[in-house]
């Protein structure tokens, strides 16, 4: 299944605001997650919440160390493109762990 | 050093039973129970199924935000905790700094994200949890978001005594602004024990009512859960006074003991040395007391253990104080329902109005005390207990008086 660059934007753009108390400033690729005002445990929120919704294991050093919207995309499409990929709305809902 | 009086002047409640504290006290003087059919969990997977909820449509944008971020418990302190702040006519935007404190009670704190994550887990359906799930479902979560939210830099504690966890945290926020420690604080404690594991965990005690909380009643069965938050904001007189603040009620008087008897079952004897303890703090003879808001769960143990207990307090019945349980309307919140029954006793001293026991037409013949049923009484009291008592047998009551700008 091929997802789009805009997709994985738009989807990332979603998991992200779904945790943000106000209006999330403009999310592109170069947004670095200081500049939407993530600290580190934001940051290990929005990593979760990206590999549920993409259904996909993101190595964990990389993730670790990404720093901008772009990286992370970049992750997502190299684990989605290494494994099988999985649309949000096919991953059983038991998967889907909200905390 | 001479001790500072020490007042209330914001009240903030969520409750299944209203969510601001208008509603609130109407319900409780109307005798007007929450209780309905349990709508968190399937009602066909319990053996009790009433509850008192609070509306998902009471809690504002911090509800949608409090489902990611924080547990259910945490944000019913924080909205508890942001009413009593603009109800003390505070300014939310000044840190309040060193000087204050934020102390809270809770009996299972995130126990729900708990659940839901472990769920999920020991079931294999994942081999991961999110990393919020700890910070989430830390009991002090509560009291960590008001610190942070109000900038109290002061001390900072979370009492998880059971169903005595608010008036114990309430009772060391007044000790510490009695004592001089800090000028300001806000206390009360928060639950959000409706989880499909917690409430079977209370089914398994068998001391949940099918049909209603029927507190001192000849026919009462068990008591029925509630859900939300109690918080005051405690004052030295000098504090609120030096910014004119409008005064609710005096907290004259903290009593903590223990029964060191039995992990479930009720002494009386360590409930009357807690209301002794009470009295003896606030320097108050049991002939000044005109009401006590009882821990009252409408269980067969309590109900009997606290009137032995308030008789063997205050003596012959014509000096035994008005006693009404409130715990029919809110429910009983466990960590929360001290903050509950805190709000309901200022109320009724500074209103001059006792509330009633719902669902109760008398006392029961093993329950001998001046119990309020029907309407609420008129009252001229001008000070009252507020007892609340904790399974592993923890009792901690409080004691406020009538403001009179004395």
């Amino acid at each position: 299944m091929y997802i789009s660059d805009d997709e994985l934007l738009a989807r990332v753009t979603k998991v992200l605001c779904s945790r943000r108390r106000e209006s999330a400033s403009p999310i592109t690729l170069g947004s670095t997650f200081a500049d939407l005002g993530l600290d580190s445990l934001d940051t290990l929120s929005l990593l979760f919440d990206t590999e549920t919704e993409f259904g996909v294991t993101l190595p964990e050093a990389e993730a670790f160390s990404s720093r901008t919207i772009g990286c992370l995309l970049l992750l997502v499409r190299a684990s989605l493109e290494a494994g099988e990929p999985v649309a949000a709305d096919s991953v059983p809902s038991t998967l889907v762990v909200v905390a | 050093m001479i001790p500072h009086r020490v007042v209330v002047t914001g009240l903030g409640v969520v409750s299944g039973a209203g969510s601001t504290v208008e509603r609130f006290w109407q319900n409780v003087t109307g005798g007007s129970s929450g209780a309905a059919t349990i709508t968190a969990v399937d009602p066909a997977m319990l053996g009790r199924t009433m509850a008192v909820e609070v509306p998902d449509g009471e809690l504002g944008p911090l509800g949608a935000l409090a489902s990611s971020s924080m547990d259910r418990f945490a944000m019913f302190a924080m909205l508890a905790g942001a009413q009593a702040v603009t109800s003390a006519q505070l300014p939310d935007d000044v840190p309040w700094g060193e000087r204050s404190a934020a102390c809270t009670g809770t009996s299972v704190g995130g126990q729900s994200t708990q659940d839901r994550s472990f769920k999920e887990l020991y079931g294999k359906a994942t081999a991961r949890v999110h990393p919020l799930t700890l910070p989430r479902a830390m009991s002090n979560a509560g009291a960590a978001h008001l610190s942070i939210r109000y900038g109290i830099t002061g001390p900072t504690l979370t009492f998880a005594t059971a169903c005595a966890a608010s008036n114990y945290a309430i009772g060391h926020a007044f000790w510490m602004l009695r004592m001089g420690v800090i000028d300001r604080a806000i206390a009360g404690g928060s639950e959000a024990p409706f989880s499909y594991g917690n409430l079977k965990a209370w089914e398994a005690l068998h001391a949940l009512d099918p049909r209603s909380c029927r507190p001192f009643s000849a026919d009462r069965g068990g008591t029925i859960l509630g859900e939300g938050a109690g918080m005051l904001v405690l004052e030295t007189l000098e504090a609120a006074q030096q910014r004119n603040a409008s005064i609710h009620a005096e907290i004259v008087g903290f009593g903590m003991t223990s029964d060191a008897h039995h992990l479930t079952q009720p002494s009386s004897d360590g409930a009357a040395r807690a209301m002794r303890a009470a009295l003896a703090d606030a320097s108050l003879p049991p002939s000044e007391i005109g009401y006590i808001n009882a821990h009252g769960t409408g269980t067969h143990a309590n109900d009997k253990s606290e009137a032995e207990a308030i008789r063997s307090v205050f003596g012959a019945a014509s000096h035994v104080p008005a006693v009404s349980s409130t715990k029919a309307v809110h429910g009983h919140g466990q960590g929360a329902t001290g903050g509950f029954e805190a709000i309901a006793t200022i109320l009724a001293l500074r209103d001059s109005c006792l509330p009633p026991t719902a669902n109760v037409l008398g006392a029961a013949a093993d329950c001998p005390i001046d119990l309020i049923v029907g309407a609420a009484r008129r009252t001229s009291a001008h000070s009252a207990l507020s007892n609340t008592f904790a399974f592993g047998g923890m009792n901690a009551v409080l004691a406020f008086s009538r403001w009179n700008r004395q």
